[in-house]
């Protein structure tokens, strides 16, 4: 029996961490070619969607976009750790309170890379089989 | 009233405006060269049993619960940020539909860990005192009153000076976020810091009427710890301010009482000039995980209070130097919220506050100048066990109903809760109140 236990236990948390996984991996992170980083850690990617990290190591001002489809609620959830409707109260209390402002976003994935690739130190995320010929793909740590 | 049902008339055929869900924008936001403008309007109503809730909520209810505010904004470079926000609010004779300038400052961020506004800023207090005004982003209509008391919005609304904040990054243990801020609260003479004196001046058994207004220094600090455990935050804020009120004085039944009759009820007192100094600190847990925001606040709060008198039968009694008092209130509750689906959420707290710590059962209630007054010793504390439903109509609109059941009558206008025939209190320990909002934002 505690064979047996064990057994379903391993693939219980396997099928977890595949589905984890399999979350993450529907999600390109693309910034700017104009941008030296390579790769960019969960952490700081969370605080530069909080408004919290705002420059590059170079000193350039970052700009992100949000995209407004299925893919939000994915990025919102995996990599800001919130829900959506957290998320949008947090960027309101930012506007109504004077210390920022709602951050663009865009319907479209094209709309995103094209947003990405033609604003300076931008940062965004569009669907994995995207065209990301015009932006660069970093990897998240 | 109909005044009231029109302006709800105007705001339900905004429902047909087509606008932007989050703001009416001027220029290329992806550029961030654009000026943005937000904005909000509420029309609430408040039903009370028993006691009445900052106006006239027992008799009949009051439509007079009212906020709208317009904010625009843009970025002047990449470094620097100007905002300003106006904002009417009503609540019973809070306020007065005044149009006045809620927060307009200019914001340099020289480096995340180092920025500073210069300005009019909402003063840091507690977690949710900066969007206190703002309820549709939050559940309950009301924010618990042992923590973010109505009558002391005025005082903490906000303070014209500067601020240096920051956020910190402290890698595997979170980040911390600070802010120092400095300047001067100034408010009307007639806001809820003046209707605080004035309670405070009956149970002295004096009616206080407040003419003139000083502002000394305001400053408040704030640090908020984000933790590494996703959704959990906790915050540690403290304020100090100092002004002072000039006013009128004139006695009440009680001080005729405890004189022996040498000054009868309604004779006219001279000037009292009132200095305060109050001081609070509290501290914060807020715990989101997911769809669930779990809170809980507790703060104290010191005064001090120096009168003077100029009338020489008071002079008579108290002498003409300064006399100073102290007086320490504490407050707390518990927070509940939950997203149920896109559209719907409930939630509840529970709020404990007491207006002297030294006092919780409110036994100097019982005696003296304060039984002649009618005060009673559940006029000492405020109990309050709520419940709120939130309506995500669309993206715009929001629609609020809330229920208190209430135990003591701390916190609550003595001028509104007199008894206009014999000039004493007259409240009762258990009592109801009922509040629903519509808000119309973008």
């Amino acid at each position: 029996m505690k064979k047996y236990a064990l057994c379903f236990s391993f693939l219980f948390v396997l099928f977890f961490a595949v589905a984890s996984c399999a979350s993450a991996a529907d999600v390109l992170v693309i910034v700017n070619k104009g941008v030296v980083a390579s790769s960019i850690s969960k952490d700081d990617l969370k605080r530069v969607y909080l408004g919290k990290k705002t420059r590059w190591d170079n000193g350039d001002k970052i700009n992100f976009c949000l995209i407004k489809t299925g893919l939000l609620k994915t990025f919102v959830s995996d990599y800001v750790g919130s829900s959506v409707s957290h998320y949008f109260k947090y960027w309101k209390k930012q506007v109504f309170t004077g210390k920022g402002h709602m951050p663009p976003f865009y319907g479209k994935d094209d709309d995103v890379v094209k947003f990405v690739a033609g604003t300076k130190g931008a940062i965004g995320f569009v669907p994995a089989g995207s065209n990301t010929d015009s932006v660069k793909v970093i990897t998240v740590n | 009233m109909r005044r009231h049902i029109k302006f709800l008339v105007l705001s339900l055929c905004l429902i047909f405006v087509s606008a932007s869900a989050y703001a009416v924008e001027f220029g290329d936001v992806s550029t961030g060269n654009s000026v943005a403008i937000h904005g909000y309007i509420s029309q609430g109503y408040l039903k009370s049993i028993d006691n009445n809730f900052y106006g006239e909520t027992n008799e009949g209810g009051t439509a007079d619960f009212s906020e709208a505010a317009f904010n625009i904004g843009t970025d002047v470079s990449d470094k620097l940020h100007i905002g300003m926000q106006i904002l009417s609010r009503k609540l019973g004779d809070f306020g007065k539909g005044k149009v006045e300038i809620d927060w307009g400052y200019a914001d340099y961020r020289y480096k995340d860990w180092l920025g500073i506004r210069a300005g009019k800023m909402k003063l840091v207090h507690g977690l949710y005192n900066e969007t206190r005004d703002v309820d549709f982003l939050r559940t309950s209509i009301f924010l618990p009153q042992s923590i973010y008391n109505e009558a002391w919005r005025d005082t903490v609304a906000a303070v014209q000076g500067a601020e240096l904040y920051g956020d910190v990054y402290l890698g595997m243990a979170g980040s911390l976020n600070y802010r120092l801020q400095g300047g001067d609260c100034a408010y009307p003479v007639d806001s809820g810091v003046a209707t605080t004196t004035e309670d405070q001046a009956r149970l002295l058994g004096m009616e206080y009427d407040a003419k003139d207004y000083f502002s000394k220094y305001g400053a408040s600090s704030a640090l908020v710890w984000t933790t590494p455990i996703d959704g959990l935050r906790l915050s540690l804020t403290g304020w100090v301010i100092e002004f002072k009120l000039e006013g009128d004085a004139t006695a009440l039944p009680g001080l005729s009482a405890t004189t022996g009759g040498a000054i009868k009820s309604g004779q006219a007192l001279g000037q009292v000039d009132v200095q305060t100094r109050s001081a609070e600190w509290t501290g914060s847990l807020e715990y989101t995980i997911g769809d669930l925001v779990i809170a809980g606040e507790y703060s104290i709060n010191d005064y001090d209070f120096w009168n003077t008198v100029y009338g020489p039968q008071l002079q008579a009694i108290v002498g003409t130097e300064p006399t100073h008092s102290t007086l320490s209130t504490e407050g707390y509750y518990g927070s509940l919220t939950y997203r149920f689906t896109d559209w719907f959420e409930a939630g509840t707290y529970y709020s404990v506050y007491y207006a002297d710590r030294d006092d919780k059962d409110g036994e100097l209630n019982k005696s003296g100048a304060r039984a002649a007054n009618g005060y009673h010793d559940y006029d000492s504390w405020l109990k309050d066990l709520a419940l709120s439903l939130k309506f995500n109509v669309t993206d715009n609109w929001v629609f609020k109903l809330e229920g208190h059941k209430m135990n003591g009558a701390a916190i609550l206008t003595k001028s509104v809760n007199t008894l206009p025939s014999t000039g004493k209190l007259d409240t009762t320990e258990d009592w109801y109140l009922y509040a629903m909002k519509l808000t119309f934002s973008f």
